[in-house]
């Protein structure tokens, strides 16, 4: 049995006139680890619960869950350089403008931001093919961008080095081609309704972590795919339906080389 | 007159030194998240063993930790967890950290 006193000014007086307060266990409460696995469960409630959308979606001045504004708010580079805080747009080092419902780019304007090293653009309408002209760019983070398809990203992004596409739609084709960034080392594909990679990983050349939490990759073929990857040191595969790790994917033909 | 050469190294013995090196510098995957899968059995995780530079490995949340897939005591993958001991031993001084339970 614990027994504390407690005495404030900011509490009612008739709060401060109680002398003590008696803390019983009550055998009936849940145990420390029943209260982290139910922690934990919230945490890892569903996916829509979790997504930046559904943040946004608690705010007022937002639209309804993934509807995409009917009218053109441009990307330009005005938003840009006001977002870097800087007078000079080859002064801004780094940007973040998540959730404001971007979905274009005046890209003759992304010339001038020539010393962008981070940019945050989570939570818009913005495809990642505009952004490959950025020439020092080092980490680009398009999480919740309704991005499908990726066309053609090659002589594209020559020193990034960190990629969020997280909870995006990207398809097997799509993530074929981001093979092409030449220095990406850190993908996050997180909650991208995956069902497989490409069958052909090792165009990645220096990629050493990915990503794969929350997609419904069921075979467990995808180890061996993943074996290709010539520099991988970090997987993450949690929340799959994955049952095995096959033998070939450990042996000495791939052995995660 | 003997046959002896200098430069002649017995062939198993090189080849033994060769997959040691191999083991040791080739494999590079050194933290595998596989928690909240499907996974029911220790054989399944087997072929992971041969992986000598893999320190971490998440596996809470699958069924082979039994009805919790939280295995405090490691008593439902002790099979998995000596074989990686053996496994290494007189190959590296790392030990597999087993991730069995969720931290907070």
């Amino acid at each position: 049995m614990n027994e504390r006193s407690y005495k404030s000014k900011n509490v009612p007086k008739s709060l401060n006139s109680i002398q003590s307060i008696v803390l019983e266990l009550n055998p009936n409460q849940p145990s420390i680890d029943e209260l982290s696995a139910k922690r934990k469960q919230k945490l890892h409630q569903p996916l829509i619960l979790r997504t930046p959308q559904y943040t946004k979606g608690l705010s007022s001045n937002v639209m309804s869950a993934g509807e995409e504004p009917s009218e053109n708010i441009a990307l330009d580079g005005f938003a840009l350089l006001e977002a870097t805080g800087m007078n000079f747009p080859d002064d801004g080092r780094q940007v973040k403008l998540n959730g404001k419902n971007f979905n274009s780019v005046v890209e003759p304007d992304l010339a001038y931001f020539t010393g962008l090293l981070f940019l945050d653009l989570s939570d818009n309408f913005l495809d990642i093919e505009c952004f490959a002209t950025l020439p020092r760019l080092k980490e680009l983070r398009l999480a919740y961008n309704r991005i499908s398809n990726i066309s053609d990203l090659s002589f594209g992004f020559p020193r990034l080095q960190y990629l969020d596409l997280s909870y995006n739609s990207l398809t097997v084709n799509s993530v074929e081609a981001l093979a092409a960034i030449p220095n990406l080392k850190e993908l996050d594909l997180c909650g991208n309704n995956l069902g497989g990679l490409p069958r052909n990983m090792s165009s990645f050349l220096k990629l050493e972590k990915i990503a794969l939490e929350q997609n419904k990759i069921d075979e467990n073929g995808i180890f061996i795919t993943l074996s290709r990857l010539p520099t991988i040191r970090v997987i993450c595969l949690a929340y799959n339906f994955l049952t095995r790790i096959p033998a070939e994917a450990c042996s000495d033909d791939h052995c995660f080389r | 007159m003997s046959n002896w050469q200098p430069h002649t190294i017995d062939r198993n013995l090189l080849l033994s030194f060769l997959r040691f090196l191999y083991r040791i510098c080739d494999r590079l995957l050194e933290s595998l998240d596989l928690s909240f899968n499907y996974f029911s059995e220790e054989q399944a995780l087997m072929p992971l063993l041969e992986l000598m530079r893999l320190d971490k490995l998440m596996i809470y949340g699958n069924p082979l930790l039994g009805p919790t897939g939280e295995d405090p005591l490691r008593s439902y993958i002790d099979a998995f967890v000596e074989a990686s001991y053996e496994a290494r031993s007189g190959f590296t001084d790392r030990a597999l950290e087993v991730r069995q339970r969720v931290e907070v």
